[in-house]
C-alpha cells in the first residue's frame, strides 16, 4: 500500500509539472492533479503556484498520509501537449491505464516534436505584418514589419538554444526590433518606424501572461494572477527598455 | 465600415490568431478553427469601437464570443477549450497597452502611464469577466452540441 502511494504521488506530480510546463491553466492543473489522487484516497488536495506543485494525501492513518512538491524551471506554451495530458489524466480517472501505462505515456509525451523552425520563423513574421496592418499601418509598413518580424524570430529562434533569462531576451528582442526598423526606413523601406515598431513588438509582448492572469483571477487563484500580472509588466518593460535604448542612441549620433 | 475594410481586417486578424497559435504549437487540426474565432471577436471588437466608440464593452463582446465557440467547438471535438481560447483571444488582449506603460513609465511621462494603465486593467478586467460568465454556464446548456458516439 505504501508503495502504491509513492508512486501515484510521483505520477501526479510528473503530470502536474509537465502541465505547468506546457502553459496551462492553474484551475485546471489542480483539477487534474485531484482527479488522479481521488483514484487513491478521496480527501487529496493539490497547490500550484507558476513555480511549482504541491500533492498532498490525507488519511486518518499516518503512515498512508504525504505531501510532496516539486519545483519547475523551464516554462513555455505548448497547446498540443495539455491536450495529449488532458486525454491521459481522464483515461486514468476512467481505469483505462494503470500507473505504469500512464507514465510510459507521459514519457512518450515529452519526446513530442514542435513545428519545423522555418514555419516558426514564418510565423514571426505574419504576426508583425499582420498587427502593423490592423493597427492601421500601410502595407508598405506591413512589407518592412515582415522582414524585421522574420529578423526577430530568428534572434528568438538562436537565444531559445541557451538558457538565459527572459528579461535579457526581450532586451534584445527590443533592440533588434528597433534597429532593423529604423535600418530599413534608412533604406527607404517603410513609412512610419513608429508603426513597424509596435506591430513587430506584437510576438513579445505579453499577451499570453495577461490572458492567463485574467483568468486565473477570474477563477480565484490569485497567487498565480498576481505573479503572472507581475511577469506581463517585467517582459514588457524589458522589450520597452530595448526599444529606448536604440531610439536614444539615434537621437544622440543623428 | 465598408466590406472591403472587413475583409481586410478579417483576414489579418485570422493571420494573427492563426500564427500565435502555430507558436503555441497546437494540434494541426485546430489552426482554422482557433484563426476564425479570433477573427470574430476581433470583427466583433472594432464594430464596437468604429460605429458605437465604445471600446472597453467591445473587448467584453469579443472576448464572450470568443470564450462562446471556444466552448461549444470543445464539445463538439471533445478537446479542452484552452487549446482554442488562448491563441483566439491574442488580438483582443491590451498587449501593446503594455508596451505603452512600459514606454511612459522608462521616460517618466506619468499621465501617458496613467492613462494606458487604466486602459489595460480595463480591457483585461473585461476578458477576465468574459471568461468567468462564460465558463459558470453549466454543462448542461452545452451538452447539446456535444458529438455523437464519441
Amino acid at each position: 500500500m505504501s508503495e502504491d502511494k509513492d508512486e501515484i504521488l510521483d505520477f501526479a506530480l510528473q503530470m502536474g509539472c509537465m502541465m505547468l510546463e506546457s502553459g496551462a491553466e492553474t484551475q485546471r492543473i489542480q483539477w487534474t492533479m485531484e482527479m488522479i489522487l481521488s483514484n487513491y484516497c478521496s480527501a487529496a488536495q493539490s497547490y500550484v503556484i507558476p513555480t511549482g506543485v504541491f500533492a498532498g494525501i490525507y488519511n486518518t492513518n499516518a503512515t498512508a498520509s504525504a505531501t510532496r512538491f516539486r519545483r519547475i524551471t523551464d516554462r513555455r506554451v505548448d497547446l498540443e501537449r495539455i491536450m495529449m495530458l488532458n486525454d491521459i489524466a481522464r483515461r486514468f480517472k476512467r481505469h483505462e491505464l494503470n500507473i505504469s501505462q500512464s507514465m510510459e505515456r507521459l514519457e512518450k509525451v515529452k519526446q513530442m516534436t514542435e513545428f519545423n523552425p522555418w514555419i516558426r520563423l514564418l510565423c514571426y513574421g505574419l504576426i508583425s505584418l499582420a498587427f502593423t496592418i490592423l493597427f492601421g499601418g500601410a502595407a508598405y509598413d506591413g512589407f518592412a514589419s515582415f522582414i524585421v518580424g522574420i529578423l526577430l524570430g530568428i534572434a528568438m529562434l538562436f537565444l531559445g538554444k541557451f538558457r538565459i533569462s527572459s528579461l535579457i531576451t526581450n532586451i534584445i528582442g527590443g533592440i533588434v526590433i528597433t534597429f532593423f526598423a529604423l535600418l530599413l526606413l534608412h533604406f527607404g523601406i517603410g513609412l512610419s518606424y513608429i508603426k513597424i515598431i509596435t506591430g513587430s513588438l506584437m510576438p513579445l509582448v505579453p499577451g499570453f501572461a495577461i490572458t492567463s492572469a485574467a483568468r486565473d483571477m477570474a477563477f480565484g487563484d490569485i497567487v498565480s494572477g498576481t505573479a503572472k500580472a507581475a511577469e506581463a509588466v517585467f517582459i514588457s518593460v524589458g522589450i520597452t527598455f530595448g526599444v529606448l535604448i536604440v531610439l536614444h542612441l539615434r537621437s544622440v549620433i543623428m | 465600415m465598408s466590406p472591403l475594410f472587413i475583409l481586410k481586417d478579417f483576414i489579418f486578424s485570422a493571420v494573427s490568431a492563426g500564427a500565435f497559435a502555430i507558436l503555441f504549437n497546437i494540434p494541426r487540426k485546430e489552426i482554422v478553427h482557433t484563426s476564425v474565432s479570433g477573427a470574430v471577436g476581433w470583427l466583433i471588437y472594432i464594430a464596437f469601437f468604429k460605429i458605437l466608440q465604445m471600446e472597453t464593452i467591445g473587448v467584453f463582446v469579443g472576448a464572450v464570443s470568443v470564450a462562446f465557440i471556444s466552448r461549444v467547438l470543445s464539445y463538439k471535438r471533445l478537446i479542452p477549450s484552452t487549446i482554442y481560447l488562448t491563441p483566439a483571444l491574442i488580438p483582443l488582449v491590451p498587449g501593446t497597452e503594455m508596451y505603452y506603460i512600459a514606454d511612459g513609465l522608462l521616460r517618466n511621462d506619468m499621465y501617458y502611464t496613467f492613462l494606458h494603465t487604466v486602459r489595460a486593467i480595463k480591457f483585461a478586467g473585461a476578458i477576465a469577466l468574459a471568461i468567468l460568465i462564460l465558463y459558470s454556464v453549466p454543462d448542461r446548456y452545452f451538452n447539446m452540441f456535444r458529438k455523437k458516439n464519441p
